[in-house]
């Protein structure tokens, strides 16, 4: 319930600033339509339809705004470089959870954008979105955009930590962002890389931020390979909710309360 | 315009100097600047791995018009766009007001204030790519063809400029609404790709996406020899018309200049 409270504190100081969610929402939104107007000429590649590319980047462009985290900047300027985790260090709540309420009417609002864009393109557009959606593949997306969120939520936030140790991680960030653009299949299907690179990109944890849930949603992965996204997916969570761990217990014990 | 030039060049010395002092600022942005420079090529590299041409551009064609698009950011990011990051900041605290009040042009010197000399490695790797794909197919442009590529960019920057400036300009009534510039970093991109995409769709929506992508894909053009006297033409109308359409646009804006912090 107390998270509840703070969650539509943030969510009206969010929705006051809705106008600034729309232009990050639009950002994420251009590139994946450009793709769709440059394949447009195809008649598909790679077994892929032009309906099924055009329906992959409109569902990476609503997973990127749904599912994409960027809390690492805050982290990282605000509360390690500022010193505004003292804030958080006196209150009854734990970092990871509060962030994450800080976080969450973000992605809920951004996404709602995107809900509202793939509605418009199923009344007008219908031929170019195509998601076959049964009970399964529903119930399947859904927990696996859970993992994807929280996994996504989760790296991005022990990114942030790094901030305890080095001094300007901007480049850093610059270089994970682009490996995120590479990585999670927002230039093209991952399963349209050359060869070697795809096996490569297929096994990171990018890849189950966004692209396993997106293919979960087109009905482009049966029952075996939905169980083992959602496993891959948990277990590179764990990995992930271990190192946020350690880095969070020895980052604060060396944190100055005035800022780094 | 010798005042300028002074000020300009001192400026320069002025951003050299700032570069130096702080070495670690210096460090993430030249390895930024190097991985944005290598993404876009990457990304022209998985994009025709699969075909053979889009819009009648060959995949080598494709890549010379992305690696064009990084000199040309190259350039663009070097001389403006930490500028125009700065100017919704400016804009927002109220201290625009220094800048007014100096006896230089206003719109110059917001233009221009700061140097982001580390993108000058993005003009390296675009350029080492363009020769680079040239060799590739066997093509070696005229004299004609390469001066006609400088002449052309320097007015598909103008272009750039003259759009971004336009939009920023808007911040002096919305002061809040500072990632409007992350959204021109973004909507850049368009400039990648082939001017068909756009004009083909004869959808109103994309028109005014046309100008970024005129500006890029004509030096392109010229550099391959595919380029047509209407190209050139439009490029250097388009470029007069927004920049002088900048100009009239800033100063209508400054009415509405409250001095006030936002």
């Amino acid at each position: 319930m107390r998270y509840l409270k703070i969650f539509l504190l943030h969510f009206e100081h969010v929705f006051e600033n809705r106008a600034q969610s729309l232009v990050w929402f639009s950002m994420s939104l251009s590139n994946p339509i450009l793709q769709i107007l440059f394949w447009r000429g195809t008649q598909g590649i790679g077994g892929w339809s032009y309906t099924a590319l055009t329906s992959y980047y409109l569902l990476i462009a609503a997973a990127g705004a749904f599912l994409s985290s960027h809390i690492e900047g805050d982290v990282y300027e605000y509360d390690i470089k500022q010193g505004e985790l003292v804030r958080y260090l006196i209150r009854p709540f734990p970092y990871y959870w509060i962030k994450l309420v800080e976080e969450a009417p973000y992605r809920i609002l951004q996404g709602g954008f995107a809900i509202i864009v793939l509605a418009c393109v199923a009344v007008w557009f219908g031929n170019y979105l195509s998601v076959p959606l049964t009970p399964l593949t529903l119930l399947f997306g859904l927990v696996s955009a859970c993992f994807a969120y929280f996994l996504s939520f989760t790296y991005k936030m022990s990114l942030g930590l790094l901030a305890f140790w080095l001094k300007d991680i901007r480049g850093l960030y610059s270089f994970v962002e682009i490996l995120g653009i590479v990585l999670t299949g927002f230039i093209l299907p991952l399963s349209l890389y050359p060869h070697g690179l795809r096996e490569v990109t297929l096994a990171l944890p990018f890849a189950y931020m966004i692209y396993y849930p997106v293919l979960i949603f087109q009905g482009k992965l049966g029952l075996a390979e939905m169980l083992q996204a959602v496993g891959i997916q948990s277990l590179y969570l764990a990995v992930f909710v271990v190192i946020f761990t350690v880095l969070w217990k020895r980052g604060v014990r060396q944190f100055t309360a005035i800022g780094q | 315009m010798r005042h300028y030039v002074r000020i300009y060049a001192m400026l320069l010395k002025l951003n050299l100097s700032s570069m130096m002092a702080y070495r670690a600022n210096f460090i993430n942005s030249l390895i930024s600047s190097v991985g944005w420079g290598t993404f876009q090529i990457v990304w022209v590299y998985l994009l025709t791995s699969r075909i053979t041409g889009a819009f009648g551009w060959k995949s080598g064609e494709l890549v010379i018009l992305t690696a064009t698009y990084v000199v040309f950011m190259g350039i663009f990011h070097t001389i403006f766009s930490r500028n125009f990051e700065n100017i919704a900041r400016i804009i927002d605290y109220g201290t625009l007001d220094s800048f007014l009040v100096k006896p230089v042009d206003s719109q110059l010197l917001l233009s221009v204030w700061q140097v982001a000399y580390t993108n000058v490695v993005r003009i390296i790797i675009g350029g080492a790519v363009i020769v680079h794909s040239l060799a590739l197919m066997h093509y070696r442009p005229t004299l004609a063809a390469v001066a006609g590529y400088v002449t052309l960019m320097l007015f598909g920057i103008a272009i750039m400029y003259s759009i971004w400036f336009l939009v920023t300009t808007c911040l002096i009534w919305n002061p809040r609404l500072g990632n409007l510039v992350d959204f021109l970093f973004n909507i850049t991109g368009v400039s990648r790709y082939p001017t068909e995409m756009l004009t083909g769709m004869k959808n109103v929506f994309l028109y005014p996406l046309i100008p970024l992508a005129v500006a890029v894909s004509t030096p392109a053009r010229t550099l391959v020899g595919r380029v047509l006297a209407g190209d050139v033409l439009g490029l250097l109308i388009l470029s007069v018309m927004l920049f002088a359409a900048s100009r009239f646009f800033w100063k209508f804006a400054l009415r509405s200049y409250t001095s006030a912090s936002g």
